[in-house]
């Protein structure tokens, strides 16, 4: 008997509780569904986070190194520029070790190996915390739904994507201005057999026309590479990418060395080399530097997108062609 | 014509709340129970052309609450058969306060219910509905509505003794020696 009394009892605070803020009827049919969204909101919320806990590493990878690349590429072409402009001090002059190739190099690549670690470093936490913010939930439902729309991997493509021209250009330009400074140190002092410094000195002028003209090609991919998705590949980058380029443009600079050769060599009996030949010269070097190196920069971007197509998310990558 | 929401609208006002209690009494917690409300009224609003008595509104109403309910319970079954994957909902927090303490503890022995004894009990220990007019709900005659009632009375008690067992709140039966 106990028992049934306790039961009715609990019934009617059960009736009792179901008839507290019942609402209006206008509340019923315009009800905000609030639980309704919380619920699809946190099962969008683990849908994403499974997504990123099987999200390919080579996502992160790719950002990653993408950033570190662009930053040392931009670190090379600032030091070169600065090596170049030192030369202009009649004191640095003096200081010829500084020039030999060897300790330039070692400095170069310190300095650039130095930017590209804390650089990945960097993008590795800007990495991680964009994929923190891509499953994060808040206060609104709605906002959060919205926002998880893309999930991790969309997110992290996007990441690759925007920092594609960056990399490309910051790259390119890093590896022209060190092939031109380390190309013209060994052409000066090994095949012409002048002194480095004061070389240098000589040709300022057209050795900084050939880093503008190579850091300008180097822009000018990084643009192409950076509108490619949304326009189309261009019909110049598409011929630079082709198989065939590096070698015409190790050919052209083999030429150019040559014809280089051959003008210095000459100018010894009669006099200095005309400034619009040592331009002329810089020029072809360059761009035939900027070619191979352009070339050999398309190739890697293309394995690249390969190994992001490879993953299950090749259906939302669009690969260049 | 009067446009169909606007009908809807005007029938909904006076069985709004024992409909929205009844479909909060047949669900495992409250907010669950608006979500089955909410259903059903797009359900009778989508259906509303096919009530031509607007009398019959209260029971019509009812039943389909009451097949909303009943739809419910075979997807959660089917769901305890096929795991389709996520986290299993967070039970509910255990609340302190004694006339809820009561309610919850009514909520968990109902869900124990199969759908038509729960229904029945509902209806007429909640709502306080006549066995005929349940019976005109169910389309079942008042004498199955009243073994339905007995079985679901016995059920009850089966799971409050096996809860419960000696340990009857005393705060709830001292009410029974009260004046």
């Amino acid at each position: 008997m106990s028992m049934n009394r306790l039961i009715l009892s609990d019934l009617i605070a059960l009736g009792e509780d179901n008839r507290r803020d019942l609402g209006s009827p206008d509340d019923a049919l315009y009800r905000d569904g609030r639980l309704g969204t919380e619920a699809r909101r946190d099962e969008l919320v683990q849908r994403r986070r499974r997504e990123l806990a099987v999200m390919p590493l080579v996502l992160s990878h790719i950002f990653v190194h993408r950033v570190g690349r662009a930053a040392a590429g931009a670190t090379a072409l600032v030091l070169v520029a600065a090596v170049m402009l030192a030369t202009a001090r009649p004191h640095v002059l003096h200081v010829h070790a500084w020039f030999a190739p060897s300790v330039l190099a070692l400095l170069l690549g310190t300095a650039t190996l130095a930017v590209y670690t804390v650089a990945t470093w960097i993008a590795e936490h800007v990495f991680e915390q964009r994929m923190r913010a891509a499953i994060a939930t808040g206060a609104d439902p709605h906002g959060d739904i919205d926002r998880l729309a893309a999930g991790p991997v969309d997110v992290a493509l996007r990441l690759i994507r925007r920092v594609d021209g960056w990399s490309l250009a910051g790259t390119l330009a890093g590896a022209n201005a060190a092939a031109l400074l380390f190309g013209f140190l060994a052409f000066s002092l090994v095949i012409a057999r002048y002194p480095g410094a004061w070389t240098f000195a000589l040709n300022l002028r057209p050795l900084g026309l050939a880093l503008a003209a190579g850091t300008a090609l180097a822009a000018l991919v990084g643009i192409a590479c950076d509108r490619e998705l949304r326009r189309g590949t261009a019909p110049w980058l598409a011929a630079a990418s082709h198989p065939v380029m590096p070698f015409l443009a190790a050919g052209a600079l083999l030429v150019a060395t040559s014809l280089g050769k051959r003008a210095v060599h000459a100018a010894q009996h009669t006099g200095n080399l005309p400034t619009v030949v040592r331009i002329l010269l810089g020029l072809v070097a360059v761009t035939s530097v900027g070619v191979l190196t352009t070339s050999v920069a398309l190739w890697w971007r293309r394995r690249e997108y390969a190994r992001v197509a490879g993953t299950d998310t090749s259906d939302r990558v669009t690969k260049p062609g | 014509m009067e446009a169909a929401p606007l009908r809807f609208r005007r029938l909904l006002g006076p069985v709004h709340d024992p409909a929205r209690s009844f479909a909060r009494g047949l669900a495992r917690s409250r907010a669950e129970g608006d979500d089955l409300f909410q259903e059903a009224l797009l359900r009778a609003l989508a259906k509303l052309d096919g009530l031509r008595d607007d009398a019959a509104f209260r029971p019509w109403l009812f039943r389909v609450i009451v097949n909303a309910h009943r739809n419910r319970c075979r997807r959660a079954f089917w769901r305890r058969l096929l795991p389709l994957g996520g986290d299993p909902p967070a039970p509910p927090a255990p609340r302190t306060d004694d006339v809820l303490g009561g309610a919850e503890r009514a909520r968990l022995a109902l869900a124990t219910l199969p759908s038509e004894q729960r229904e029945t009990i509902v209806l007429f220990e909640i709502e306080g509905w006549q066995v005929d007019e349940i019976a005109a709900l169910h389309g079942v005659s008042a004498s199955a509505v009243k073994s339905r009632l007995a079985r679901g009375r016995a059920r009850l008690r089966s799971y409050y003794t096996r809860k419960l067992g000696a340990a009857v709140p005393i705060a709830a039966l001292a009410g029974e020696h009260a004046p």
